[in-house]
């Protein structure tokens, strides 16, 4: 058991701080702000044979984004190894819903047979009605 | 208790572990069901998704995390009132943050983006359309006869109205020809005949349409012609091009006659409204000009005659006499801007579930945020070193809130449309 868990009451909060390197925190936001550019530049970019790669970076994009904010905004990278035994379960079980739902509905092992599906087909006419001339 | 940390903390963090799970929750059954649904909706003039508005929240919500960070890093500097006005910062790009939300959800709701409201199909489009016309007619008929009356009470009020208008106009009209027959029959008193061609002036100016008149009848051709349509999508006896066709021709200003129905409708200040004069239906005209050039000939002379084609492929020419041609007065009801022209989304039902579950609980932390940034704001000048562990709390769950939107922000408004073509 540390001293910092033996006396929270005592010392409320400022023990933390005193186990923090210092950090430059504006340069993690800069670093945030062109995430967010290169996003909205991928974004921008039209490309039919890239397409998968673009929405690949997109991703790496959030997910470094993601990891700036929990290593150093929440001070993950300061914090001990509790931090893999709250954050790991969560991570399998949300990953675990993703898989479970799959094969239900992102999955089509049949013909998918929804009215939404069949709509292309064009409502037939009765007919005495006339399309308006064009 | 082997974990070195406060036990707020630990609470803290177990917290933000359900919230995790949580928004994962929603996050993972979207992307499946994105997978899952063929023909999603990703154009975004369709799902009104504003990228623009999107972009610019993140920006918001990171620079907010950063200004949290600032003020919690002053607070274990003891520099409290540094604290206290990164705080303010703070709260005000979360309101920001809200307001642009709010702009976006206007957006949705005024085209009906909304779960369960959105047509996957034709004839749920039509459904739309015959219900956006029934509500644009009785919300024009509560301007124009206000009261609680019901809708058909009103109607009839109307037309009472209208009738009583045109039965004035009739007196007055005969009473400005007596008093014009008394201003000729006496040419030797010219005050007794100034005084009469007055009066008959007065009168004359009364025997002519008023304004109020002009919006009950406008009123009318429009109730009629939107029953007309409600009656036959009813019936099943349109297409969904079909109905759109006929929106259409109301929606397009420069081509006053265009329709099959032009002689009710009257469409904006600057659209001829069209007529037989001798009150024949001319329902069987596919309303079209052939070309340009007589379309600047009638907008030149209205009284001209004109060719329209009919649905039939016939060439009519319509006389001029059968041609009733005026302009209406500004202040005059145009309903058929308020019909939004119908559209098939499919999946659109289940995607604006996945939207707004998302970034509605999303809002939901922001305001819990902004609660948290509240209780720390109100100590005011007490805030002191006590506050560290709940500044130190309120600062995680706030990055929590950003890191939920930057996954949001490319999942929702960036990839759906990368994506469309596969």
């Amino acid at each position: 058991m540390s001293h910092e868990a033996a006396t929270p009451a005592a010392a409320p909060g400022h023990d933390d701080h005193g186990a923090h390197p210092h950090v430059n925190y504006f340069a993690i936001f800069i670093a945030l702000c062109i995430c967010t550019g290169l996003s909205i530049l991928f974004d921008l970019i039209k490309s039919e044979s890239l397409r998968w790669v673009i929405v690949f970076l997109v991703l790496s994009v959030a997910v470094a984004k993601a990891l700036f904010v929990l290593t150093y905004f929440m001070h993950l990278k300061f914090e001990g190894n509790w931090k893999f035994i709250i954050l790991l379960p969560t991570t399998i079980l949300a990953i675990g819903l993703m898989v479970a739902l799959t094969p239900d509905i992102g999955l089509h092992y049949y013909t998918p047979d929804v009215p939404q599906v069949n709509q292309p087909a064009p409502v037939p006419a009765p007919a005495a009605e006339h399309k308006p001339g064009h | 208790m082997g974990i070195p940390i406060s036990r707020a903390k630990l609470g803290m963090w177990l917290f933000l572990g359900t919230e995790i799970m949580f928004f994962t929750a929603f996050i993972g059954t979207y992307i499946v069901c994105f997978f899952g649904s063929p023909g999603w909706p990703t154009d975004t003039r369709e799902t009104h998704i504003n990228i623009a508005a999107g972009g610019i929240n993140t920006f918001v919500l990171i620079l907010s995390s950063y200004f949290v960070v600032v003020a919690h890093e002053a607070m274990g500097l003891r520099n409290f009132s540094r604290a206290r006005q990164f705080l303010v910062y703070t709260m005000v790009l979360a309101f920001v943050f809200l307001g642009i939300k709010s702009y976006e959800y206007n957006g949705k709701f005024s085209h009906n983006i909304l779960p369960g409201r959105i047509a996957e199909d034709d004839f749920q489009a039509m459904d739309n359309t015959v219900r956006a016309m029934q509500k644009a007619v009785e919300n024009a008929l509560d301007t124009l006869v206000p009261g609680d009356a019901k809708p058909h009470e009103k109607q009839t009020a109307l037309n009472t109205e209208l009738s009583a208008i045109q039965k004035d106009r009739e007196t007055a009209k005969s009473e400005a020809k007596e008093a014009a027959a008394k201003a000729s029959a006496a040419p030797s008193d010219a005050d007794a005949k100034a005084a009469a061609t007055a009066k008959a002036d007065a009168f004359a100016k009364i025997a002519d349409e008023t304004p109020r008149e002009r919006l009950l009848r406008a009123w009318l051709g429009w109730n009629e012609e939107f029953s007309r349509l409600r009656t036959e999508v009813s019936g099943n006896k349109l297409t969904l091009e079909q109905v759109k066709s006929r929106l259409g021709t109301h929606h397009n200003h420069d081509l006053g006659i265009k329709s099959e129905y032009e002689e009710t409708i009257i469409v904006d200040t600057n659209t001829p409204v069209l007529k037989s004069a001798d009150g024949r239906d001319l329902s069987h005209i596919a309303g079209r000009l052939v070309d340009e050039k007589d379309l600047a000939a009638f907008k030149a002379s209205p009284r001209q005659a004109f060719t329209v084609l009919a649905h039939t492929g016939e060439r009519i020419t319509i006389a001029a006499d059968n041609i009733v041609a005026a302009t209406m007065p500004a202040g005059v009801i145009d309903l058929a801007h308020q019909i939004h022209e119908p559209f098939v989304m499919p999946y659109g039902n289940l995607f604006a579930s996945c939207y707004f579950l998302m970034t509605a609980f999303h809002a939901i932390h922001v305001l819990v945020g902004m609660t948290l940034f509240t209780v720390l704001l109100m100590q005011g000048s007490r805030l002191n070193e006590k506050w560290s562990d709940f500044m130190e709390n309120a600062g995680l769950y706030w990055h929590f809130v950003d890191l939920v939107w930057i996954f949001l922000f490319p999942l929702l408004y960036i990839l759906p449309g990368l994506m469309r073509a596969s």
